[in-house]
């Protein structure tokens, strides 16, 4: 559907947002480097990797923007730590001291949610009580593509769409339910499903952050403005196991991991921000100390 | 014929504790399938739409999972949702809500959210109900920790029930037997009133056997008790909470009669029933002058209008079986 | 004929009026009387055609399922 609100130019980012991208996108990929490691270790007992999803995160959190609450799924690492929530507060709860590691009202990020597609329905349901106190929110929900063969999205999107609830259902389509490919779990696209329950939606490719933040940002513009939801589904690739306890090798060709592997968007990124002379080898140098620093509180607290 | 004096039913107490609850909390919200503009199947929250306006008496859309789920979104909201399930047969798509989210969204949240939440279920059979209209499955959710189950059996009870449960801070399931909701007469009870909101009640006090019951079947249970006396002086204890049980009344009630008796109307096996009888086995052994026994369907389907008679403990079984354990 | 049972543990309902008079003559299907349970507005209907010889009570009391309500002279 159509969204005028906001015209292509005002919803590309600015240098310093794009900067901003890619410092949130290496830092997640240097979390979760080090969480597998971690997880090699036998500090973590498991881990869902977000290696490749760090566009689609980094991009549709930025876009909605700090006042949004955010209720996840349990891959979202990136936006975790975008809105505020440590690393050590992120690995906590796969090192088996809790169910969830850091405050949910501090970051307006809700804990993890592992049985799928539950939290849907506590999105739009968090919206519609907000709505009712006169607090309206803007409310991101995360969910896979596997995750949304589940009822509860099917019965989430009707409800969204019938209450006209303020709700921007973020997909991250990494192509597999655990081993199911998506061609063998839907006949559309999950944009196209949205709108026959009367709910305006996107689908974008999730290699480019600059891509994910235009469509988030035209998408948050809708929900504002209309009051309605949205849904973007994001095309992304997913360079691990499903978790740390997956072994993708039997069942995913070696071809179709190399290339999800070579069409890393956070390398990807990082050489053209290079190439476009927004970020220089000091500015490089910084984040990684800044990651650097990271690892080593991990492994001081939890190693 | 009766007379033209009405004493409030279970629905009409049900109808007067919410309307209660609406006017002195704006944080409560109704949800459920037809209880707007109808007033439930029931007529269990009839006019309170009208008083209370559509947004916070909610007519659902036909989906119970969309109810309980939002409920908990709502619930994180700052709301205090009270939802009906319409029967409870149709409860089943909303355990998964109910059971891994509901239960456990305080403690996922390190206590930082105590949400109270309602989940009012039309429950039990006895009126002719088609399949899946009759059941009664109050052992499924006092399985699961973090989830109250709460079974009254009068106006009264379920009053002080509700009021208890919408500031619980953790979901409370209150199963509403169907055919008391609109019945005017019931055996006689002792007025004695209970300890707690969460306490069970001696109905009757008795000293040769102890029969420990809740919902609809109570008023089966006292009218076999008020049969036996004098010869055999039974007491009761309606339970009114499956979860968490209150033992103690049942062990002190125990202490004095030295006999138990179980009766529900869910089936035997693996039911509360099995739970009070391992406790009273655990804690109250030198207390028995017998076994304890359960009255109980079989394992078995809720059967069709035509055999629920011989499905359910009536008040002849509830008879035979005090006298066997009093001979 | 008697007070028919209506359903749900519905025992008692408010005779409401009579709209089938003594003397009338009444079809299968025919509305004899209009109820008020506890849940709604019920209408009696004859269960066969007759002349309709005594109503057996008053608009305005209750009534409960199995009394007799009206007494029908059958062809």
């Amino acid at each position: 559907m159509a969204v005028k609100s906001l015209s292509e130019n005002e919803t590309a980012p600015d240098d310093d947002t794009r900067r901003t991208l890619l410092r949130h996108m290496l830092v997640a990929r240097g979390v979760d480097e080090e969480a597998r490691r971690l997880q090699k270790q036998g500090v973590l007992d498991l881990w869902p990797s977000c290696e490749g999803h760090e566009a689609a995160q980094v991009g549709s959190a930025l876009a909605a923007g700090p006042a949004a609450t955010v209720v996840p799924s349990y891959r979202e690492h990136a936006v975790a730590l975008l809105r505020g929530v440590t690393p050590e507060e992120l690995l906590a709860q796969w090192t088996g001291r809790t169910f969830c590691g850091w405050d949910p009202h501090r970051v307006r990020f809700f804990p993890y949610t592992m049985v799928l597609a539950a939290q849907t329905l506590h999105a739009v349901g968090y919206a519609i009580g907000r709505r009712m106190q006169g607090l309206e929110d803007f409310v991101v929900v995360y969910v896979g593509d596997g995750a949304t063969s589940e009822g509860d999205m099917s019965e989430a999107m009707n409800l969204a769409a019938v209450e006209s609830a303020s709700v921007l259902f973020v997909v991250q389509n990494n192509g597999w339910a655990i081993s199911k490919p998506a061609e063998e779990q839907m006949r559309t696209s999950v944009a196209e499903r949205a709108r026959g329950f009367g709910i305006a939606s996107a689908a974008v490719p999730g290699r480019d952050p600059e891509t994910v933040f235009a469509a988030c940002s035209r998408a948050a513009a809708h929900i504002r403005g209309e009051r309605a939801p949205f849904l973007v589904e994001i095309r992304v690739g997913r360079i691990n196991g499903h978790t740390t306890a997956d072994a993708q090798e039997v069942y995913r060709s070696s071809d179709d991991i190399a290339r999800t592997k070579a069409a890393d968007p956070v390398t990807g990124y990082a050489d053209r921000l290079r190439g476009q002379g927004l970020v220089d080898a000091a500015w490089f140098a910084a984040v990684e100390t800044e990651v650097r620093e990271i690892r080593e509180r991990l492994t001081k607290e939890y190693a | 014929m009766t007379g033209t004096v009405r004493s409030p039913c279970l629905a009409e107490s049900i109808n007067t504790a919410l309307a209660d609850l609406l006017d002195q909390d704006p944080r409560l919200v109704l949800i459920g399938e037809d209880i707007g503009r109808l007033g439930g199947v029931f007529r269990v929250t009839r006019g309170l739409r009208e008083r209370f306006g559509a947004d916070r008496v909610r007519d659902a859309l036909l989906a119970e999972s969309t109810i309980v789920g939002q409920a908990v979104g709502m619930a994180m909201s700052g709301l205090v949702p009270v939802c009906e399930i319409q029967f409870d047969g149709f409860t089943y798509p909303a355990v998964n809500q109910l059971v891994t989210q509901a239960a456990r969204v305080g403690g996922r949240w390190n206590g930082r959210i105590s949400p109270s939440l309602v989940v009012r279920i039309p429950t039990a059979g006895g009126f002719r109900g088609v399949e899946h209209h009759n059941d009664s499955n109050e052992a499924l959710f006092a399985r699961v920790p973090g989830i109250s189950v709460a079974c009254p059996s009068t106006g009264e009870d379920a009053d002080q029930i509700l009021r208890y449960a919408v500031a619980l801070g953790s979901p409370v399931v209150v199963y509403e037997p169907i055919r008391l909701y609109w019945r005017r007469s019931s055996p006689p009870r002792s007025a004695e009133p209970a300890r707690s909101p969460t306490a069970a009640r001696v109905v009757r006090r008795g000293t040769d056997l102890t029969v420990a019951t809740y919902g609809a079947i109570t008023d089966e249970v006292l009218e076999a008790a008020h049969d036996l006396a004098p010869d055999v002086d039974v007491e009761v204890v309606d339970l009114r909470w499956v979860a968490p049980l209150d033992m103690d009344t049942v062990l002190e009630s125990v202490g004095r009669t030295g006999r138990l008796l179980v009766v529900h109307e869910a089936t035997k096996d693996v039911g509360i029933g099995a739970e009070i009888a391992a406790s009273v086995a655990e804690y109250g052994h030198d207390a028995l002058r017998g076994p304890v026994r359960r009255l109980a369907p079989d394992r078995r389907a809720y059967p069709p209008g035509d055999f629920e008679k011989d499905y359910m403990i009536g008040v002849r079984e509830i008879r035979d079986e005090v006298l066997v354990m009093t001979k | 004929m008697r007070v028919p049972e209506f359903g749900h543990g519905l025992a008692e309902a408010l005779l409401v009026e009579w709209v089938a008079g003594v003397g009338d003559r009444v079809e299968r299907g025919d509305v004899v009387a209009v109820v008020e349970t506890d849940k709604a507005s019920v209408e009696v209907v004859a269960e066969r055609g007759g002349r309709l010889t005594a109503h057996a009570a008053a608009a305005g009391t209750i009534l409960a399922s199995g009394d007799v309500l009206y007494r029908l002279a059958t062809d």
